[in-house]
């Protein structure tokens, strides 16, 4: 197969170019295998699962539209239809927005959710203790066995880090004054 | 940024067989070999981000229901099995290399350039295929005059002022951080974890929940998450990606900085401003990276389109953050 493949194979630059555009594409929809899966949730009107710490739906779907409603890390989402990168989305409140594919997942979280709290942001979540408890895998409590192991790397800087945040408002402000954000 | 067909997609399967020691993908490729294929078909739309969906697929005739049901099927298996690690176990993961980073190089702390880099970065992830990550996109200098940048699963990404020194413009530091980004979102800090860390890591992941290990599961999990923080930490700081993982990420770069809007050919100057500075310098770009003028020749065919408006006045707020440090 592969003796094949390299007679049928392009001039090098030209392979090179294609095995870089199929990689890239490639890891984009590997990664992201949510495409379809989302796809097949919206079919289903099924479930989706916030993947990330926390995110918000938005009013439209592009990056610093205003948000809806304010989401975290487990909570569950109704696929209403897909948008591009975008999925059109339904809180368990009734409230509706769009939210990037690479925040969702129809795949188990790490964590079993026993019961869920009421956010007030029309959001059903998975109560915070439940996931410290129930967490698998790589989790706070392996990253402080770590920790306590190797006492003398920098996590409080890691911290320092992460608590300099710059707003989604400030980022528009600044992709708009360098007349960014559309393909020239 | 589309699969051109299944063929140049299966040739993509074994130039990553090529590649060093990635031992995530000889785990995972003969998922990818089928994933690839599905991709060819699921994930050809203009931006080549998007544009996939079973109804989508049906409606425009493009397959049957029943083909786009096998896809999804497949692809939903894939989805389980694409990354060892979910989103939020690569956070952590993230954090403690981080930390190893943070360990070896000071921080500089400077709340304008940091806030201003940030921004910078911020923009070029927001454009790439994954703007989303558990704990968000991180952007920070390195007190150190070493050419360097580098990143650490789930968003990450440290550039030195050493390099920032030598950058010309804000379309230049875009570049830095979308090949930083790139490694990012093309997964290369998970996949550079070993293949035995990842199985004994997998292998007990598939337990039960964390309350439940005992005290020797936990030290055994805890020695999987060690190993596979120094496996990504000797990756980014000493021996580098393989040559095609670079040469992906300088790809992915030039792409995202014309989805953005910067001018791709900010890549270019960084590169040539690394060949101009590499005079008395090693460590970092120079020493984990391919040589600055193999980069330019692999990077110059995929520059196309790019300058515009806004140059002038992106290079002058990036001037007066910087100039005066």
């Amino acid at each position: 197969m592969v003796s094949l493949l390299s007679r049928l194979s392009p001039p090098s630059r030209c392979r090179r170019y294609l095995v870089v555009s199929a990689s890239v594409a490639l890891a984009t929809c590997a990664s992201l295998m949510i495409g379809p899966i989302i796809s097949k949730a919206v079919a289903e009107e099924k479930v989706v699962r916030v993947q990330v710490e926390s995110t918000r739906i938005r009013v439209s779907p592009q990056h610093w539209a205003a948000g809806v409603a304010d989401l975290h890390y487990g909570d569950r989402l109704t696929a209403v239809s897909p948008q591009g990168d975008w999925l059109k989305v339904r809180t368990a409140g009734g409230k509706e927005g769009f939210i990037h594919v690479s925040a969702v997942t129809t795949r188990d979280l790490d964590f079993s959710v026993k019961k869920t709290s009421y956010s007030g942001a029309g959001n059903v979540h998975a109560d915070p203790s439940d996931v410290q408890t129930a967490s698998k895998g790589f989790s706070p409590e392996i990253e402080r066995q770590y920790r306590s192991q190797n006492p003398s790397l920098r996590f409080d800087l890691v911290s320092e880090v992460d608590n300099l945040k710059v707003s989604d408002r400030e980022v528009e402000a600044f992709v708009k004054s360098g007349k960014l954000g559309q393909q020239k | 940024m589309r699969l051109s067909s299944p063929l140049h997609s299966t040739i993509a399967t074994i130039d990553i067989m090529k590649s060093k020691r990635s031992a995530a993908s000889y785990f995972l490729l003969p998922l990818f070999s089928v994933a690839t294929i599905i991709a060819g078909v699921g994930c050809s739309g203009e931006n080549g981000f998007g544009n996939f969906g079973k109804g989508l697929l049906s409606s425009t005739g493009l397959m049957s229901g029943s083909q786009a049901d096998a896809i999804f099927s497949a692809g939903e298996k894939l989805g389980k099995a694409a990354s060892p690690l979910s989103g939020r176990q690569e956070h952590f993961l993230g954090r403690a290399v981080a930390a190893n980073i943070l360990s070896q190089y000071p921080l500089y702390r400077n709340r304008a350039i940091t806030a201003y880099v940030n921004k910078v970065g911020r923009t070029v992830a927001a454009f790439s295929s994954k703007p989303e990550t558990y704990g968000g996109y991180h952007f920070a200098v390195l007190d150190t005059e070493e050419l360097n940048a580098v990143s650490a699963p789930d968003g990450y990404v440290f550039v030195s002022r050493g390099l920032l020194r030598i950058l010309p413009n804000e379309d230049a530091l875009a570049a830095v951080l979308a090949h930083e980004v790139g490694h990012v979102a093309l997964g290369h800090g998970v996949h550079a974890v070993s293949q035995g860390n990842l199985t004994e890591a997998v292998t007990i992941l598939g337990k039960e929940a964390a309350s439940s290990y005992g005290g020797s599961t936990v030290q055994q999990l805890t020695g999987a998450f060690g190993g596979s923080v120094t496996d990504v930490v000797n990756t980014v700081l000493k021996e580098g990606y393989s040559r095609s993982q670079e040469y992906d990420a300088d790809e992915y770069a030039a792409q995202l900085l014309l989805k953005s809007g910067y001018d791709p050919h900010g890549l270019l100057q960084v590169l040539e401003q690394l060949e101009k500075s590499k005079a008395g310098k090693a460590g970092g770009w120079l020493s984990t990276h391919p040589k600055p003028e193999d980069r330019i020749d692999h990077v110059k065919s995929s520059i196309k389109g790019g300058g515009g408006d806004g140059e002038a006045i992106r290079t002058a707020r990036f001037r007066a953050v910087l100039s005066p440090h």
